[in-house]
Protein backbone atom coordinates (compact mmCIF):
# COMPACT_ATOMS: atom_id res chain seq x y z
CA UNK A 1 0.00 0.00 0.00
CA UNK A 2 2.84 2.52 0.71
CA UNK A 3 3.98 2.60 -2.76
CA UNK A 4 0.39 3.48 -3.74
CA UNK A 5 0.24 6.06 -1.00
CA UNK A 6 3.48 7.70 -2.30
CA UNK A 7 2.39 7.88 -6.04
CA UNK A 8 -1.02 9.41 -4.68
CA UNK A 9 0.74 11.80 -2.43
CA UNK A 10 3.06 13.04 -5.74
CA UNK A 11 -0.28 13.69 -7.96
CA UNK A 12 -1.86 15.46 -5.12
CA UNK A 13 1.12 17.89 -4.62
CA UNK A 14 1.51 18.78 -8.27
CA UNK A 15 -2.28 19.06 -8.65
CA UNK A 16 -2.18 21.49 -5.59
CA UNK A 17 0.88 23.21 -7.34
CA UNK A 18 -0.92 23.93 -10.23
CA UNK A 19 -2.20 27.33 -11.27
CA UNK A 20 -5.01 25.99 -12.96
CA UNK A 21 -6.28 23.75 -10.49
CA UNK A 22 -6.09 26.14 -7.66
CA UNK A 23 -7.74 28.94 -10.46
CA UNK A 24 -10.67 26.44 -10.60
CA UNK A 25 -11.03 25.94 -6.86
CA UNK A 26 -11.24 29.69 -6.10
CA UNK A 27 -13.76 30.61 -9.37
CA UNK A 28 -16.14 27.89 -7.75
CA UNK A 29 -15.87 29.63 -3.95
CA UNK A 30 -16.74 32.53 -5.74
CA UNK A 31 -19.75 31.08 -8.06
CA UNK A 32 -21.15 30.10 -4.58
CA UNK A 33 -20.47 32.99 -2.78
CA UNK A 34 -22.36 34.79 -5.30
CA UNK A 35 -25.36 32.97 -5.59
CA UNK A 36 -26.10 35.46 -2.08
CA UNK A 37 -25.97 38.49 -4.20
CA UNK A 38 -29.15 37.25 -6.57
CA UNK A 39 -31.60 37.24 -3.64
CA UNK A 40 -33.77 40.08 -5.89
CA UNK A 41 -34.00 37.63 -8.42
CA UNK A 42 -34.62 34.43 -6.42
CA UNK A 43 -38.48 35.49 -6.03
CA UNK A 44 -38.87 34.13 -2.90
CA UNK A 45 -37.32 31.14 -3.64
CA UNK A 46 -33.72 31.75 -2.27
CA UNK A 47 -32.67 28.42 0.05
CA UNK A 48 -33.74 26.70 -3.38
CA UNK A 49 -31.16 29.14 -5.24
CA UNK A 50 -28.13 29.04 -2.83
CA UNK A 51 -28.36 25.33 -2.13
CA UNK A 52 -28.99 24.59 -6.10
CA UNK A 53 -25.70 26.73 -7.33
CA UNK A 54 -24.07 25.16 -4.74
CA UNK A 55 -24.49 21.86 -5.61
CA UNK A 56 -24.41 22.28 -9.39
CA UNK A 57 -20.80 24.34 -8.87
CA UNK A 58 -19.18 21.77 -6.86
CA UNK A 59 -20.60 19.40 -9.28
CA UNK A 60 -19.77 20.89 -12.33
CA UNK A 61 -15.98 21.75 -11.16
CA UNK A 62 -15.53 18.66 -9.92
CA UNK A 63 -16.28 17.26 -13.44
CA UNK A 64 -13.84 19.91 -14.54
CA UNK A 65 -10.90 18.89 -12.46
CA UNK A 66 -11.19 15.68 -13.36
CA UNK A 67 -10.77 16.48 -16.72
CA UNK A 68 -7.78 18.98 -16.54
CA UNK A 69 -6.09 16.33 -14.40
CA UNK A 70 -7.42 13.23 -14.49
CA UNK A 71 -6.84 12.69 -18.71
CA UNK A 72 -3.12 13.81 -18.31
CA UNK A 73 -1.78 11.96 -15.91
CA UNK A 74 -0.66 8.93 -17.55
CA UNK A 75 -0.42 10.45 -21.09
CA UNK A 76 1.69 13.36 -19.05
CA UNK A 77 4.27 10.62 -17.86
CA UNK A 78 4.65 9.14 -21.46
CA UNK A 79 5.09 12.53 -23.04
CA UNK A 80 7.72 13.97 -20.55
CA UNK A 81 9.59 10.47 -20.58
CA UNK A 82 8.44 10.39 -16.46
CA UNK A 83 7.14 7.01 -16.42
CA UNK A 84 10.96 6.18 -17.70
CA UNK A 85 11.84 6.39 -14.23
CA UNK A 86 9.14 5.56 -12.24
CA UNK A 87 8.60 2.18 -13.93
CA UNK A 88 11.58 0.62 -13.71
CA UNK A 89 11.31 1.50 -10.32
CA UNK A 90 10.06 -1.38 -7.72
CA UNK A 91 6.43 -0.54 -7.99
CA UNK A 92 4.18 -2.42 -10.26
CA UNK A 93 2.01 -0.67 -13.21
CA UNK A 94 -0.87 -1.68 -11.64
CA UNK A 95 -0.04 -0.36 -8.32
CA UNK A 96 1.10 2.95 -10.77
CA UNK A 97 -2.28 3.21 -12.12
CA UNK A 98 -3.96 3.07 -8.85
CA UNK A 99 -1.42 5.26 -7.18
CA UNK A 100 -2.49 7.30 -9.88
CA UNK A 101 -6.14 7.19 -9.65
CA UNK A 102 -5.50 7.68 -5.73
CA UNK A 103 -4.24 11.06 -6.29
CA UNK A 104 -6.88 11.99 -8.16
CA UNK A 105 -9.48 11.09 -5.75
CA UNK A 106 -7.34 13.03 -3.03
CA UNK A 107 -7.80 15.97 -4.90
CA UNK A 108 -11.47 15.67 -5.23
CA UNK A 109 -12.25 14.50 -1.84
CA UNK A 110 -9.99 17.74 -0.95
CA UNK A 111 -12.36 19.79 -2.90
CA UNK A 112 -15.55 18.24 -2.03
CA UNK A 113 -14.31 18.39 1.56
CA UNK A 114 -13.71 22.33 1.43
CA UNK A 115 -16.01 23.09 -0.94
CA UNK A 116 -18.73 21.81 0.57
CA UNK A 117 -17.73 23.25 4.36
CA UNK A 118 -17.29 26.52 2.37
CA UNK A 119 -20.77 26.14 1.09
CA UNK A 120 -22.05 25.26 4.64
CA UNK A 121 -20.72 28.30 5.91
CA UNK A 122 -22.51 30.28 3.44
CA UNK A 123 -25.82 28.57 3.92
CA UNK A 124 -25.07 29.53 7.87
CA UNK A 125 -25.01 32.88 7.15
CA UNK A 126 -27.55 32.97 4.91
CA UNK A 127 -29.77 31.34 7.58
CA UNK A 128 -30.51 28.22 5.46
CA UNK A 129 -30.78 24.75 7.13
CA UNK A 130 -28.17 22.24 6.17
CA UNK A 131 -30.44 19.29 5.48
CA UNK A 132 -30.04 15.19 5.63
CA UNK A 133 -30.35 15.15 2.08
CA UNK A 134 -28.34 18.19 1.18
CA UNK A 135 -25.56 16.10 3.24
CA UNK A 136 -26.29 13.25 1.10
CA UNK A 137 -26.68 14.82 -2.17
CA UNK A 138 -23.13 15.97 -1.57
CA UNK A 139 -22.30 12.57 -0.49
CA UNK A 140 -23.51 11.35 -3.95
CA UNK A 141 -21.57 14.03 -5.84
CA UNK A 142 -18.62 12.70 -4.08
CA UNK A 143 -19.49 9.13 -5.65
CA UNK A 144 -20.00 10.69 -9.31
CA UNK A 145 -16.73 12.24 -8.83
CA UNK A 146 -15.05 8.69 -7.64
CA UNK A 147 -16.48 7.25 -10.89
CA UNK A 148 -15.70 10.45 -13.31
CA UNK A 149 -12.35 9.96 -11.93
CA UNK A 150 -12.26 6.26 -12.55
CA UNK A 151 -13.91 6.92 -16.33
CA UNK A 152 -10.97 9.29 -16.56
CA UNK A 153 -8.25 7.03 -15.85
CA UNK A 154 -9.77 4.53 -18.10
CA UNK A 155 -9.49 6.28 -21.04
CA UNK A 156 -6.38 8.18 -20.13
CA UNK A 157 -4.61 4.29 -20.07
CA UNK A 158 -5.36 4.20 -23.76
CA UNK A 159 -5.77 8.06 -25.62
CA UNK A 160 -4.19 11.37 -25.69
CA UNK A 161 -5.19 14.16 -22.82
CA UNK A 162 -7.53 15.60 -25.68
CA UNK A 163 -9.44 12.61 -26.80
CA UNK A 164 -9.44 10.99 -23.36
CA UNK A 165 -11.31 14.28 -21.97
CA UNK A 166 -13.40 14.03 -24.45
CA UNK A 167 -14.96 10.30 -23.65
CA UNK A 168 -15.08 11.36 -20.04
CA UNK A 169 -17.02 14.68 -20.86
CA UNK A 170 -19.41 12.36 -23.31
CA UNK A 171 -19.33 9.59 -20.61
CA UNK A 172 -21.04 12.15 -18.55
CA UNK A 173 -23.37 13.60 -20.31
CA UNK A 174 -24.40 10.17 -21.81
CA UNK A 175 -24.72 9.15 -18.41
CA UNK A 176 -27.09 11.77 -17.24
CA UNK A 177 -29.24 11.22 -19.90
CA UNK A 178 -29.36 7.69 -20.64
CA UNK A 179 -32.82 6.80 -18.23
CA UNK A 180 -34.00 9.95 -20.42
CA UNK A 181 -33.18 8.39 -23.92
CA UNK A 182 -34.10 4.85 -22.37
CA UNK A 183 -37.79 6.17 -21.90
CA UNK A 184 -38.27 6.98 -25.23
CA UNK A 185 -36.79 4.45 -26.97
CA UNK A 186 -38.76 2.12 -25.06
CA UNK A 187 -41.73 3.44 -26.58
CA UNK A 188 -40.15 2.07 -30.44
CA UNK A 189 -41.31 -0.97 -32.00
CA UNK A 190 -37.99 -2.04 -33.00
CA UNK A 191 -36.52 -4.84 -30.98
CA UNK A 192 -32.91 -4.74 -32.20
CA UNK A 193 -33.05 -0.55 -30.99
CA UNK A 194 -34.33 -1.72 -27.34
CA UNK A 195 -31.91 -4.05 -27.08
CA UNK A 196 -29.21 -1.76 -28.02
CA UNK A 197 -30.45 0.59 -25.46
CA UNK A 198 -30.47 -2.68 -23.15
CA UNK A 199 -26.50 -3.16 -24.18
CA UNK A 200 -26.00 0.89 -23.60
CA UNK A 201 -27.37 1.25 -20.32
CA UNK A 202 -25.30 -1.56 -19.19
CA UNK A 203 -22.43 -0.27 -20.51
CA UNK A 204 -22.81 3.62 -19.89
CA UNK A 205 -22.28 4.39 -16.21
CA UNK A 206 -26.20 5.73 -15.08
CA UNK A 207 -25.36 9.31 -13.62
CA UNK A 208 -28.39 10.04 -13.15
CA UNK A 209 -28.60 7.47 -9.81
CA UNK A 210 -25.92 9.69 -8.16
CA UNK A 211 -27.82 13.01 -8.67
CA UNK A 212 -30.45 13.74 -5.61
CA UNK A 213 -30.12 17.31 -5.98
CA UNK A 214 -34.24 17.86 -6.20
CA UNK A 215 -34.48 16.29 -3.72
CA UNK A 216 -31.58 18.45 -1.42
CA UNK A 217 -32.83 21.78 -3.01
CA UNK A 218 -36.67 20.68 -2.38
CA UNK A 219 -36.09 19.26 0.87
CA UNK A 220 -37.29 16.19 0.19
CA UNK A 221 -36.28 12.59 2.09
CA UNK A 222 -33.59 10.21 0.64
CA UNK A 223 -33.58 6.85 1.94
CA UNK A 224 -30.73 4.79 3.59
CA UNK A 225 -31.62 1.89 0.92
CA UNK A 226 -31.19 4.61 -1.83
CA UNK A 227 -28.04 5.57 -0.68
CA UNK A 228 -26.57 1.93 -0.03
CA UNK A 229 -27.70 1.01 -3.91
CA UNK A 230 -25.91 4.23 -5.43
CA UNK A 231 -22.85 3.93 -3.43
CA UNK A 232 -22.66 -0.11 -4.50
CA UNK A 233 -23.54 1.01 -7.94
CA UNK A 234 -20.85 3.20 -8.19
CA UNK A 235 -17.57 1.08 -6.01
CA UNK A 236 -18.80 -1.66 -8.53
CA UNK A 237 -18.43 0.32 -11.86
CA UNK A 238 -15.45 1.99 -10.18
CA UNK A 239 -13.54 -1.93 -10.12
CA UNK A 240 -13.95 -2.96 -13.07
CA UNK A 241 -13.48 0.25 -14.53
CA UNK A 242 -9.64 -0.07 -12.68
CA UNK A 243 -9.60 -3.38 -13.16
CA UNK A 244 -9.97 -2.80 -17.34
CA UNK A 245 -7.23 -0.25 -17.20
CA UNK A 246 -4.93 -1.77 -15.40
CA UNK A 247 -5.24 -4.64 -17.83
CA UNK A 248 -4.53 -2.08 -20.32
CA UNK A 249 -1.62 -0.04 -18.42
CA UNK A 250 0.08 -3.65 -17.75
CA UNK A 251 0.66 -3.93 -21.82
CA UNK A 252 1.72 -0.92 -22.83
CA UNK A 253 4.74 -0.21 -24.20
CA UNK A 254 6.63 3.06 -23.67
CA UNK A 255 9.31 3.96 -26.51
CA UNK B 1 33.92 -14.17 -12.40
CA UNK B 2 29.54 -14.29 -13.11
CA UNK B 3 27.85 -13.19 -15.17
CA UNK B 4 24.66 -11.05 -13.87
CA UNK B 5 23.28 -9.94 -17.21
CA UNK B 6 22.42 -12.15 -19.84
CA UNK B 7 21.18 -11.00 -23.12
CA UNK B 8 20.40 -13.89 -25.57
CA UNK B 9 19.38 -13.25 -29.31
CA UNK B 10 17.10 -10.51 -28.50
CA UNK B 11 15.23 -9.15 -31.30
CA UNK B 12 12.58 -5.60 -30.99
CA UNK B 13 10.15 -4.52 -34.07
CA UNK B 14 8.56 -1.23 -33.48
CA UNK B 15 5.01 -0.61 -35.41
CA UNK B 16 4.58 2.76 -36.84
CA UNK B 17 1.02 3.76 -36.69
CA UNK B 18 1.21 5.47 -39.95
CA UNK B 19 2.27 4.77 -42.44
CA UNK B 20 2.06 1.17 -40.86
CA UNK B 21 6.13 0.44 -41.27
CA UNK B 22 7.96 -1.90 -39.04
CA UNK B 23 11.36 -1.26 -37.61
CA UNK B 24 13.62 -3.29 -36.54
CA UNK B 25 15.23 -1.59 -33.82
CA UNK B 26 17.15 -4.46 -32.29
CA UNK B 27 18.36 -7.51 -34.12
CA UNK B 28 19.43 -10.33 -32.38
CA UNK B 29 21.86 -9.30 -30.05
CA UNK B 30 23.54 -10.93 -27.35
CA UNK B 31 26.10 -10.55 -24.97
CA UNK B 32 26.82 -11.32 -20.91
CA UNK B 33 28.14 -8.56 -18.29
CA UNK B 34 30.41 -9.98 -15.38
CA UNK B 35 29.70 -9.49 -11.93
CA UNK B 36 32.06 -5.53 -10.94
CA UNK B 37 32.35 -5.08 -14.66
CA UNK B 38 31.78 -1.61 -16.10
CA UNK B 39 30.22 -2.42 -19.61
CA UNK B 40 30.22 -0.23 -22.37
CA UNK B 41 27.18 -0.04 -25.34
CA UNK B 42 28.85 2.03 -28.10
CA UNK B 43 26.72 2.78 -31.13
CA UNK B 44 26.14 5.65 -33.20
CA UNK B 45 22.49 7.18 -33.32
CA UNK B 46 20.06 5.12 -34.22
CA UNK B 47 22.13 1.78 -33.20
CA UNK B 48 19.76 0.39 -30.92
CA UNK B 49 21.59 1.34 -27.79
CA UNK B 50 18.19 2.97 -25.70
CA UNK B 51 15.88 0.23 -26.73
CA UNK B 52 18.56 -2.38 -26.13
CA UNK B 53 18.66 -1.19 -22.08
CA UNK B 54 14.61 -0.47 -22.46
CA UNK B 55 14.17 -4.24 -22.91
CA UNK B 56 16.94 -4.45 -19.87
CA UNK B 57 15.07 -2.80 -17.95
CA UNK B 58 11.31 -3.96 -18.45
CA UNK B 59 10.07 -0.56 -19.99
CA UNK B 60 9.45 -2.45 -23.53
CA UNK B 61 9.32 -6.47 -24.14
CA UNK B 62 11.35 -8.12 -26.56
CA UNK B 63 10.10 -9.77 -29.49
CA UNK B 64 11.85 -12.82 -29.37
CA UNK B 65 15.16 -13.68 -27.12
CA UNK B 66 16.02 -14.18 -23.56
CA UNK B 67 16.99 -11.52 -20.94
CA UNK B 68 18.45 -12.31 -17.18
CA UNK B 69 19.41 -10.54 -14.87
CA UNK B 70 21.15 -11.28 -11.68
CA UNK B 71 19.53 -14.58 -12.52
CA UNK B 72 15.99 -13.59 -13.13
CA UNK B 73 13.65 -11.79 -14.71
CA UNK B 74 13.48 -7.60 -14.31
CA UNK B 75 9.49 -7.82 -13.51
CA UNK B 76 10.36 -9.63 -10.08
CA UNK B 77 10.38 -6.46 -7.67
CA UNK B 78 13.22 -7.73 -5.53
CA UNK B 79 15.38 -7.59 -8.68
CA UNK B 80 14.59 -4.24 -9.61
CA UNK B 81 15.11 -3.11 -5.67
CA UNK B 82 19.32 -3.75 -6.77
CA UNK B 83 18.94 -1.79 -9.74
CA UNK B 84 19.60 1.56 -10.29
CA UNK B 85 18.29 3.00 -14.02
CA UNK B 86 18.84 6.33 -15.55
CA UNK B 87 17.06 6.94 -18.55
CA UNK B 88 18.61 8.84 -21.77
CA UNK B 89 17.13 12.55 -21.04
CA UNK B 90 15.51 11.84 -17.74
CA UNK B 91 12.87 13.86 -16.91
CA UNK B 92 10.91 14.30 -13.45
CA UNK B 93 7.64 15.89 -11.84
CA UNK B 94 8.10 19.68 -12.40
CA UNK B 95 6.58 20.74 -9.13
CA UNK B 96 8.06 18.52 -7.01
CA UNK B 97 11.40 19.88 -5.55
CA UNK B 98 15.15 17.74 -6.25
CA UNK B 99 14.74 16.84 -2.22
CA UNK B 100 10.66 15.83 -2.71
CA UNK B 101 11.85 13.97 -6.14
CA UNK B 102 14.79 11.72 -4.39
CA UNK B 103 12.74 11.50 -1.00
CA UNK B 104 9.46 10.06 -3.64
CA UNK B 105 11.86 7.62 -5.29
CA UNK B 106 13.78 6.65 -2.01
CA UNK B 107 10.29 5.45 -0.95
CA UNK B 108 9.49 3.87 -3.66
CA UNK B 109 12.50 1.47 -2.60
CA UNK B 110 11.57 1.30 0.65
CA UNK B 111 15.13 3.06 1.82
CA UNK B 112 14.59 2.83 5.73
CA UNK B 113 13.77 6.64 7.16
CA UNK B 114 16.62 6.96 9.28
CA UNK B 115 18.66 6.39 6.23
CA UNK B 116 16.73 8.53 3.62
CA UNK B 117 17.40 12.08 4.67
CA UNK B 118 21.23 11.49 4.92
CA UNK B 119 21.35 9.64 1.91
CA UNK B 120 19.36 12.21 -0.33
CA UNK B 121 21.54 14.85 1.39
CA UNK B 122 24.97 13.14 0.11
CA UNK B 123 23.52 12.61 -3.38
CA UNK B 124 22.35 16.02 -4.14
CA UNK B 125 25.75 16.96 -2.89
CA UNK B 126 27.40 14.31 -4.68
CA UNK B 127 25.78 15.23 -8.10
CA UNK B 128 26.11 18.92 -7.05
CA UNK B 129 22.82 20.29 -6.37
CA UNK B 130 22.95 21.20 -2.84
CA UNK B 131 22.10 24.84 -3.53
CA UNK B 132 19.04 24.28 -5.84
CA UNK B 133 18.20 21.10 -3.13
CA UNK B 134 14.87 22.99 -2.38
CA UNK B 135 13.89 24.09 -6.20
CA UNK B 136 11.50 22.91 -8.06
CA UNK B 137 12.77 20.56 -10.92
CA UNK B 138 10.66 22.58 -13.54
CA UNK B 139 13.33 25.50 -13.07
CA UNK B 140 16.39 23.06 -13.43
CA UNK B 141 18.89 23.15 -16.42
CA UNK B 142 19.20 20.14 -18.89
CA UNK B 143 22.53 19.52 -17.10
CA UNK B 144 20.88 19.53 -13.85
CA UNK B 145 18.00 17.50 -14.59
CA UNK B 146 20.59 14.55 -15.90
CA UNK B 147 22.07 14.92 -12.38
CA UNK B 148 19.09 14.40 -10.44
CA UNK B 149 18.99 11.53 -12.90
CA UNK B 150 22.35 10.20 -11.66
CA UNK B 151 21.13 10.95 -7.57
CA UNK B 152 18.04 8.56 -8.37
CA UNK B 153 19.70 5.81 -9.87
CA UNK B 154 22.37 5.97 -6.85
CA UNK B 155 19.49 6.24 -4.16
CA UNK B 156 19.06 2.73 -3.73
CA UNK B 157 22.92 2.36 -3.35
CA UNK B 158 22.06 -0.37 -6.34
CA UNK B 159 24.41 -3.70 -7.06
CA UNK B 160 23.78 -2.89 -10.98
CA UNK B 161 23.62 0.77 -12.65
CA UNK B 162 22.12 1.21 -16.16
CA UNK B 163 23.29 4.35 -17.52
CA UNK B 164 21.45 5.77 -20.73
CA UNK B 165 23.77 8.46 -22.17
CA UNK B 166 24.90 9.63 -18.86
CA UNK B 167 26.88 12.59 -19.98
CA UNK B 168 24.29 13.74 -22.39
CA UNK B 169 23.69 17.45 -21.87
CA UNK B 170 26.61 17.65 -19.21
CA UNK B 171 28.79 20.82 -19.79
CA UNK B 172 32.61 19.83 -19.14
CA UNK B 173 32.74 19.80 -15.68
CA UNK B 174 29.48 18.31 -15.52
CA UNK B 175 31.07 15.68 -17.68
CA UNK B 176 34.32 15.16 -15.28
CA UNK B 177 32.06 15.00 -12.45
CA UNK B 178 29.48 11.93 -13.73
CA UNK B 179 33.16 10.61 -14.81
CA UNK B 180 34.20 10.59 -11.81
CA UNK B 181 31.31 9.41 -10.09
CA UNK B 182 31.28 6.19 -12.48
CA UNK B 183 34.89 5.44 -11.54
CA UNK B 184 33.68 5.57 -7.98
CA UNK B 185 31.08 3.51 -8.65
CA UNK B 186 33.16 1.19 -10.47
CA UNK B 187 36.10 1.29 -7.19
CA UNK B 188 33.10 0.23 -4.50
CA UNK B 189 32.43 -2.82 -7.16
CA UNK B 190 29.53 -2.08 -8.55
CA UNK B 191 28.29 -3.70 -12.06
CA UNK B 192 28.23 -0.64 -14.65
CA UNK B 193 26.10 -1.17 -17.62
CA UNK B 194 26.28 2.27 -19.59
CA UNK B 195 25.15 3.15 -23.04
CA UNK B 196 27.31 6.25 -25.31
CA UNK B 197 28.63 7.46 -28.46
CA UNK B 198 31.50 9.20 -27.35
CA UNK B 199 33.96 7.00 -27.62
CA UNK B 200 36.72 8.64 -25.48
CA UNK B 201 34.22 8.10 -22.41
CA UNK B 202 33.97 4.34 -23.29
CA UNK B 203 37.87 4.11 -23.84
CA UNK B 204 37.96 5.89 -20.28
CA UNK B 205 35.31 4.30 -18.16
CA UNK B 206 34.23 0.58 -20.01
CA UNK B 207 36.18 -2.54 -18.81
CA UNK B 208 34.35 -4.18 -21.65
CA UNK B 209 32.95 -3.10 -24.87
CA UNK B 210 29.62 -3.82 -26.89
CA UNK B 211 29.81 -2.16 -30.42
CA UNK B 212 26.26 -1.91 -31.63
CA UNK B 213 24.92 -0.83 -35.36
CA UNK B 214 21.92 -1.19 -37.52
CA UNK B 215 20.54 -3.27 -34.41
CA UNK B 216 23.26 -5.85 -34.38
CA UNK B 217 26.64 -6.37 -32.56
CA UNK B 218 29.26 -5.58 -34.61
CA UNK B 219 31.85 -6.49 -32.27
CA UNK B 220 32.75 -7.03 -28.41
CA UNK B 221 35.62 -7.45 -26.42
CA UNK B 222 37.97 -5.87 -23.10
CA UNK B 223 39.39 -2.00 -23.96
CA UNK B 224 42.64 -3.69 -22.77
CA UNK B 225 42.59 -5.96 -25.71
CA UNK B 226 41.56 -3.56 -28.06
CA UNK B 227 43.76 -0.87 -27.27
CA UNK B 228 46.62 -2.70 -28.13
CA UNK B 229 50.44 -1.54 -26.68
CA UNK B 230 51.94 -1.94 -29.92
CA UNK B 231 52.53 1.18 -31.92
CA UNK B 232 50.09 2.00 -34.55
CA UNK B 233 51.97 4.59 -36.58
CA UNK B 234 54.46 7.68 -35.73
CA UNK B 235 53.79 10.89 -36.84
CA UNK B 236 57.11 12.92 -38.01
CA UNK B 237 57.94 16.46 -38.48
CA UNK B 238 60.94 17.28 -40.53
CA UNK B 239 63.25 20.32 -41.21
CA UNK B 240 64.50 19.47 -44.31
CA UNK B 241 66.71 20.51 -46.97
CA UNK B 242 66.97 19.31 -50.71
CA UNK B 243 69.32 16.52 -50.18
CA UNK B 244 66.97 15.22 -48.07
CA UNK B 245 63.84 15.75 -49.88
CA UNK B 246 65.92 13.99 -52.84
CA UNK B 247 66.98 11.06 -50.29
CA UNK B 248 63.18 10.67 -48.48
CA UNK B 249 61.38 10.32 -52.52
CA UNK B 250 62.25 6.72 -52.54
CA UNK B 251 59.91 6.39 -49.14
CA UNK B 252 57.01 8.35 -50.34
CA UNK B 253 54.85 5.07 -51.27
CA UNK B 254 55.81 3.58 -47.82
CA UNK B 255 54.43 6.51 -46.18
CA UNK B 256 50.32 6.87 -45.12
CA UNK B 257 50.81 10.98 -45.39
CA UNK B 258 54.00 12.70 -47.47
CA UNK B 259 53.77 16.11 -47.89
CA UNK B 260 56.47 19.09 -48.37
CA UNK B 261 55.37 22.47 -47.57
CA UNK B 262 58.60 25.00 -47.78
CA UNK B 263 61.14 23.45 -45.64
CA UNK B 264 59.02 21.15 -43.84
CA UNK B 265 58.18 17.51 -44.39
CA UNK B 266 55.04 16.33 -43.04
CA UNK B 267 55.46 12.41 -42.48
CA UNK B 268 52.68 9.58 -41.20
CA UNK B 269 54.31 6.09 -41.72
CA UNK B 270 53.41 2.61 -39.95
CA UNK B 271 56.61 0.54 -40.44
CA UNK B 272 58.83 1.22 -37.06
CA UNK B 273 61.87 0.70 -39.00
CA UNK B 274 61.49 2.85 -41.96
CA UNK B 275 60.61 5.63 -39.27
CA UNK B 276 63.76 5.26 -37.97
CA UNK B 277 65.66 5.21 -41.19
CA UNK B 278 64.08 8.68 -42.04
CA UNK B 279 65.51 9.81 -38.42
CA UNK B 280 68.60 8.73 -39.00
CA UNK B 281 68.96 9.84 -42.48
CA UNK B 282 67.74 13.73 -41.78
CA UNK B 283 70.15 13.81 -39.27
CA UNK B 284 73.05 12.64 -40.79
CA UNK B 285 72.24 15.66 -43.83
CA UNK B 286 72.20 18.27 -41.41
CA UNK B 287 68.23 18.33 -41.37
CA UNK B 288 66.55 18.65 -38.14
CA UNK B 289 63.70 16.15 -36.67
CA UNK B 290 61.50 18.91 -35.25
CA UNK B 291 58.59 16.38 -33.95
CA UNK B 292 58.49 12.76 -33.54
CA UNK B 293 55.25 11.46 -32.38
CA UNK B 294 54.29 7.69 -31.71
CA UNK B 295 50.49 6.86 -32.32
CA UNK B 296 49.09 4.02 -30.51
CA UNK B 297 45.89 1.82 -31.36
CA UNK B 298 42.42 3.91 -29.89
CA UNK B 299 38.73 2.64 -29.77
CA UNK B 300 38.03 5.00 -32.31
CA UNK B 301 39.88 2.66 -35.24
CA UNK B 302 38.50 -0.60 -33.59
CA UNK B 303 35.20 1.41 -33.78
CA UNK B 304 35.85 2.77 -37.84
CA UNK B 305 37.00 -0.43 -38.70
CA UNK B 306 33.87 -2.24 -37.75
CA UNK B 307 31.73 0.78 -38.91
CA UNK B 308 33.25 -0.06 -42.58
CA UNK B 309 32.52 -3.46 -42.39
Amino acid sequence: MKDIFLVSNVVFKESIRHKIILSLIILSFLIILSSLILDPIALGERERLVKDAGLSTISLFSLLIIILSGTRLIYQEIEKKTIFIIITKPISRERLLLGKFMGLLLIIYSYSLVSSLFLAVVLFFAKIPFSHSLFYSLLLITMQSTLLSAIAIFFASFASPVLSGIFTLMAYISGQFINDIAFFIEKSSSIIVKIFIKFLMLIIPNFYYLDIKINAVNNLPVSANYMVFAISYTLIYVTLLLFASTLIFGKKEFY
Amino acid sequence: MNNIININNVKKTYKMQFPFKRIDAVNGISFNVDENEVFGLLGPNGAGKSTTLKMLMGVIKPNSGNIEILSGSIIDRNIRKKIGFLPENPSFYQFLTAYETLDFIAGLFNVPKELKQDRIKTLIGLVGLSEAMHNPVGSFSKGMVQRLGMAQALINDPEILVLDEPMSGLDPIGRKEMKDIILMMKRRGKTLVFSSHILPDIEMLADKVCVINKGTVVGIGYIHDIIKSELKEFDIEILTNDTINKMLEKYKDECKYFSIHENKIFITITDHIKAEEIVNLVRDNDGKVLSFIPRENKLEDYFMNLMKD
